[in-house]
């Protein structure tokens, strides 16, 4: 039954790009329903351990599991139909092509092709502005908007698991709350399991569950919210205290 | 009289132009897909349509006997096969996996394209040798009348079926081919490619298979087009014509804008206007031909990114 437990398991993960290592062993546990905060500074190598979660940069090395299953070297389109979904840091959105395009690409989809009303009816109530701007290029959208489509695109894949590469980045205080009561929201009302990757430690710890803090490709420190805010590293280092 | 000759003329050439460069905005928008969506320069692109137009002659002439007007559905089928043939032996390897192109890339795809548009070359001029196809030959034989008469009469010009038939297709191909952009998943994901394939990736589609059919489409294109240029034509189909198609159909596709298919229509229409006027008043293809690349520096310098460029 312990397998059971956690949707994502990491093992041992190294990886890199070219001849450069950038990941040195990271081990990371996301458990079922819960928001998991992956933190940590400029560089630290979060985006590149969420790339090789995916499969878009093949891991060098360890394993990783999703639903208990070994997907190490499962491509990324094939891992987004199995229900795992990555919505990338700077939103990688197609400029060209209109709201209603995106979220109709990723409601095409095995895993969506039955529930499309459903999913669109999940997130225009997320994101009603979304509704209104359905024909508008995403190109002409505002950074806030860009980032709702973004999480929308994610939304209409139907997934079990979302991971969200830095949601806040570049946006208003205003929105950045907004954006993290949608996540905490997707856990507590749909129970959907997060990997959320921050630089904004207030943010994540507020909605998070279980928190891992990455340094140079590596865990360094792992535990509870509550363990987290009340060690000495993390309330000097991340949160300023 | 004088004037009034030289104006009947100008009528006559601005008619025949338009209906050149529909045909030539439809001989050049395979060209604009590849290039558009995956970034490869298909410097085999004119030998895909002096495929096609052999594809119309060898229906006309060897396989049923019936209008070349059918042959369309021909090249459809052999564009489909020759399209899954070049992206497995020249793209495949080069641009299979690539998100973004490097020069390295950029160059490697410029060479293999170019090398299946020799191996193209061979293959026909091996088949003409061996007397299976008779070069120069073309439709000989073939005419399309309606109530007695090859041409319609507009404005004191004759407009011959032929030529019209084989530009609105072309016209239909393109419209066609835009729709099936627009309207259908697939063609969401090609113009999603275009724009961003890791994220094509991460919504689920696989961007080797999307880079595969948009190879496909746009060499259908280029034989249907090319199919269809035989029947404009009519006579005088030659591999010879690729030096023409191929740097006609490069302009068009730059002064259009790169990608999209209504610019290359567009793009058609102006430099067949101009080809053709400037013919009629030089007698000369060369100086149409340099009108036509002087055409292509103006946008250039004025609108890099063609008139529907983004
Ligand atoms: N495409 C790439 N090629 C080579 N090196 C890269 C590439 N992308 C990232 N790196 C390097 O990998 C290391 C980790 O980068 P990564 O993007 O994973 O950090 P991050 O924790 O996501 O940082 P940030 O918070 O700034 O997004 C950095 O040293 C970076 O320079
Ligand atoms: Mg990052």
């Amino acid at each position: 039954m312990a397998g059971q437990e956690y949707m994502l398991v990491v093992e041992d993960l190294e990886s890199g790009y070219g001849e450069t290592q950038v990941l040195f062993g990271v081990n990371l546990k996301v458990r079922k329903g819960e928001i998991t905060a992956l933190l940590g500074s400029n560089g630290a190598g979060k985006s590149t351990t969420l790339w090789s979660i995916m499969g878009v940069i093949d891991p060098w090395k360890g394993r990783i599991l999703f639903k208990g299953e070994d997907v190490t070297h499962v491509p990324p389109h094939k891992k987004t139909t199995m229900g795992l979904v990555l919505v990338p840091e700077g939103r990688r959105l197609w400029p060209n092509l209109t709201v209603e395009e995106h979220l109709t690409l990723a409601a095409k989809t095995p895993r969506s092709r039955n529930k499309v009303e459903e999913l669109l009816d999940l997130v225009y109530s997320l994101f009603p502005r979304l509704k209104e701007r359905r024909k508008q290029k995403a190109g002409t959208l505002s950074g806030g908007e860009q980032q709702m489509l973004a999480i929308a695109r994610g939304l209409m894949l139907n997934p079990e698991m979302l991971m969200f590469d830095e949601p806040s980045l570049g946006l208003a205080p205003k929105l950045v709350q907004d954006i993290a009561s949608t996540i905490a929201k997707l856990r507590d009302e749909l129970g959907l399991t997060v990997l959320l990757v921050e630089q904004n430690v207030h943010m994540s710890l507020q909605i998070a569950n279980y928190g891992y803090i990455m340094e140079n490709g590596r865990i360094v420190l792992e535990g509870t919210v509550e363990e987290l805010e009340e060690n000495p590293r993390v309330r000097e280092a991340y949160l300023g205290i | 009289m004088a004037v009034e000759l030289s104006s009947q003329l100008l009528v006559s050439n601005t008619l025949s132009g338009l209906v050149y460069g529909l045909m030539l905005g439809a001989l050049a928008s395979g060209l604009t897909l590849i290039w558009g969506v995956m970034k490869v320069v298909n410097l085999s692109h004119g030998y895909l349509v002096v495929t096609g137009m052999l594809t119309s002659v060898i229906f006309y002439k060897y396989i049923l006997n019936v209008s070349p007007t059918l042959s369309p559905a021909l090249a459809f089928v052999i564009g489909a096969l020759v399209g899954i043939a070049f992206y497995y032996s020249s793209l495949h390897l080069i641009i299979g996996k690539a998100e973004t192109m490097t020069l390295k890339i950029e160059m490697s795809s410029l060479m293999s394209t170019f090398g299946f548009g020799i191996l193209i070359l061979g293959i026909i001029t091996f088949a003409v040798n061996r007397g299976w196809i008779l070069s120069n030959e073309g439709l000989s034989g073939w005419t399309l009348s309606i109530h007695g008469k090859t041409y319609l009469e507009v404005a004191g010009t004759h407009l011959e079926y032929t030529k019209l038939l084989g530009a609105g297709l072309g016209v239909v191909l393109v419209l066609v081919t835009e729709l099936f952009l627009r309207k259908t998943v697939w063609g969401l994901a090609i113009r999603a490619v275009a724009e961003d394939s890791r994220a094509v990736a991460l919504t689920g589609y696989d961007p080797v298979k999307v880079k595969l059919l948009t190879t496909i489409i746009s060499t259908i294109m280029a034989l249907i087009a090319g199919a269809l240029y035989a029947i404009y034509l009519s006579s005088g189909i030659s591999v010879g014509l690729e030096s023409q198609i191929a740097p006609l159909s490069f302009v068009i596709v730059v002064l259009g804008g790169l990608g999209s298919l209504i610019g290359t229509l567009i793009g058609g229409l102006i430099i067949g206007l101009t080809y053709n006027i400037t013919l009629a008043l030089t007698g000369h293809s060369e100086i149409s031909l340099s009108v036509a690349f002087a055409i292509l520096l103006i946008i250039l310098i004025v609108r890099p990114k063609g008139l529907f460029g983004r």
